[in-house]
């Protein structure tokens, strides 16, 4: 079982609290009942009492839990559905900020990406695909085309200076590649981002909740080492801190794993060596090119069976406050 | 349009009536003690509307309401969006627009040439939903702006940002077909189409019209050049952005009919003369007209589930039922 949003199971850490709310009702409700109800009932009341908020308070409780799992998005089992979709719509999504420029991966994470770009749009020729930059923020460079001319114009250019904004906004990035997608396209669509991950903010919970809803995949690059390097500038030496230190740039390939498992895709080393023919079969077994027909898998949302079993503790729970036992309450 | 992904579980509604029944309106229900209140014959009191009795109610209202929307979320509401997705491929067309300086006459509303050709070639192209659309601006140099693309906002967007002399000032036409021909030329698909608007003659580039023209015709893209404009002297105005000055007069320059029909023969395309707004509109739907295939296309429906957000209400609903009744009101299970 997987939860599309686990960060709403949280929420599970506040039941004790509920159920402390109910005792405590149920301890004051006891009190208000020894002093109202006459001597010769009062026994019998109170043990009523006490068994029916016992119950009530487990299956309010339980009901609460089951509606909070239902919230986080259970989801298990998997059914096969053909897929109609040929060929592929890919937004090549590649940061520009200037720790691509660190010569951990060689010839640099930003010439090694343009390297891996240039062999999938080769490989894929009939793929029609669209080039996003980013940094601080992001830009559609070359918008969903099948024009080989233009894409490789726009690959050969990607450089820091494209963008003036510093930094690398992830969310702003991953935003402007999921509209990169034209309408009315009948392929299968990826975005393949290549990035060390940014050294500020990672994604926040509003892109990951919209990579989770989306029916994109982000099949992520990390580019760069855990060591990292330094940042070669044009003058000559490296970028320094005011300090005079020299900055030096890990990747964050955790980041590059959590876009791509929110979203559902894959995650990839540059700095493997095999890295290219792994992602060249998986993008031609994604996109239907290795069979005739295409089965993809779709997770199936089972979260109405946990509503349904809350709706009924709920439902017996009225019941059993309804229902007067004995003949006193 | 909404629909329901498990509508069979909207008959769970039938219970809440009976449920509201037996935990309100049934005489002897539990969870209650009864106190002898009667005054006399018909006669019961009434507890008045205290603040507690007003909370009690709205923990009501509250818990009835999470119910409800417990359901309905069960029944699985969701917003279905069709959208019509193209299975055959249209027309590559690339749009070759003149920005040199004469295109800022006066003589084709609204505003100038280049202004009524922007407001044309975007009704133009909202009309071509399945074609891939592309974009050359050009004066003394020719530069693709947008490749054909299906993204046709982002041909309009580009379009509207177009400024005049931005590839300096002349009228370099044949570098321009020879551009956009370029990056025609490696596209999949069989009809492939050069609409040229100008309003001069050539007279920049290393490229001629007819050597362009040829090229073109080679790869089998037919060139459909429009002429803008009038033959007499009109009034212009336009801001030249290399030295930011505005300048105003008065000019006579106009493009050689015979030239550009010739070029359009040559490729398979046609000739038109478009001297106003409503000319230029009529030239672009003859194209259109010309310019058709066959389209295979299916609605795909994106479907959007919209049950979370009522879960998320329904507990929020739940629990303050929960918390007036027991935490504030104390109130016996």
């Amino acid at each position: 079982m997987i939860f599309l949003y686990p960060e709403a199971l949280w929420l599970l850490l506040s039941l004790p609290l509920l159920g402390a709310v109910v005792l405590f009702g149920t301890i004051r409700a006891r009190r208000t009942v020894a002093m109202m109800v006459g001597s010769y009932r009062r026994a019998d009341v109170l043990a009523v009492l006490t068994i029916k908020s016992f119950i009530v308070t487990i299956l309010q409780t339980a009901a609460f839990g089951l509606l909070i799992l239902a919230v986080a998005g259970p989801r298990w089992g998997e059914v096969s559905v053909e897929d109609e979709r040929r060929g592929l719509d890919l937004v090549l999504l590649v940061d520009v900020s200037n720790s691509m420029l660190v010569e951990d991966v060689l010839p640099s994470r930003l010439g090694r990406s343009r390297e891996v770009i240039r062999a999938v749009l080769s490989r894929f020729s009939d793929t029609h695909a669209s080039l996003v930059a980013f940094k601080g923020a992001a830009t559609v460079i070359v918008p969903m085309t099948d024009d080989p001319i233009a894409l490789d114009l726009a690959v050969a250019n990607l450089s820091p200076a494209l963008l003036t904004t510093a930094g690398t906004d992830l969310n702003a990035a991953l935003q402007m590649a999921m509209q990169a997608f034209p309408s009315g396209s009948p392929r299968h669509r990826i975005v393949l981002m290549f990035s060390d991950g940014g050294h500020e903010e990672g994604v926040s919970g509003t892109t990951a909740s919209m990579l989770r809803q989306s029916d994109v995949p982000v099949w992520t690059v990390t580019a760069g080492t855990g060591p990292g390097g330094t940042i070669p500038v044009s003058q000559g030496g490296v970028m320094r801190t005011a300090e005079g230190d020299p900055v030096v740039v890990r990747a964050r390939p955790e980041r590059m794993a959590a876009i791509a498992e929110y979203s559902g895709g894959r995650n990839y080393d540059l700095s493997e060596s095999t890295m290219v023919q792994r992602l060249m079969g998986d993008l031609e077994q994604a996109t239907g090119r290795a069979s005739m027909i295409l089965f993809r898998q779709v997770t199936q949302d089972r979260y109405h069976l946990f509503v349904l079993i809350a709706f009924a503790m709920m439902v017996l729970s009225v019941l059993i406050q309804t229902i007067r036992w004995r003949g006193v309450i | 349009m909404w629909v329901l992904d498990r509508p069979v579980l909207l008959l769970l509604l039938s219970i809440l009536p009976v449920l509201f029944y037996l935990r309100h309106l049934r005489r002897f229900r539990g969870g209650r003690i009864d106190f002898p209140f009667t005054i006399g014959a018909g006669m019961r009191f009434r507890a008045p509307l205290t603040p507690m009795i007003a909370l009690l109610r709205l923990s009501h209202v509250l818990f009835w309401g999470g119910m409800l929307l417990l359901v309905i979320a069960m029944a699985g509401p969701t917003r279905t969006v069709r959208e019509r997705v193209f299975l055959s491929r249209g027309v590559d067309i690339m749009i070759v627009l003149d920005q040199s300086a004469t295109m800022a006459a006066r003589d084709v509303q609204p505003g100038n040439r280049l202004d009524a050709a922007r407001t044309v070639i975007r009704r133009f192209i909202e009309q071509r939903e399945s074609d891939h659309i592309g974009l050359v601006g050009f004066s003394r140099e020719a530069a693709l702006r947008v490749p054909a693309t299906l993204d046709h906002q982002r041909v309009i967007d580009t379009l509207d940002q177009l400024q005049l002399m931005e590839y300096g000032d002349g009228t370099a036409i044949g570098m321009a077909i020879a551009l956009a021909s370029l990056h025609l030329q490696s596209q999949g698909t069989e009809q492939r189409v050069i609409i040229l608007l100008t309003d001069g003659i050539n007279n920049a580039g290393e490229i001629s019209p007819e050597a362009a023209v040829e090229l073109a015709a080679r790869a089998g893209i037919r060139v459909y050049t429009i002429g803008i404009g009038s033959e007499t002297e009109v009034e212009i105005e336009f801001l030249n952005i290399e030295d930011g000055l505005t300048y105003r007069g008065t000019v006579r320059e106009s493009y050689d009919p015979q030239r550009l029909a010739a070029l359009a023969e040559r490729s398979g395309g046609r000739f038109f003369e478009a001297g106003s707004g409503g000319t230029l509109e009529a030239v672009l739907n003859a194209i259109g007209t010309a310019e058709t295939t066959e389209r295979r296309v299916r609605i795909r429906v994106r479907r959007d589930q919209q049950h979370r957000v009522l879960l998320i209400v329904a507990l929020i609903l739940l629990v303050g039922d929960l918390l007036i009744r027991r935490l504030i009101l104390g109130v016996a299970p």
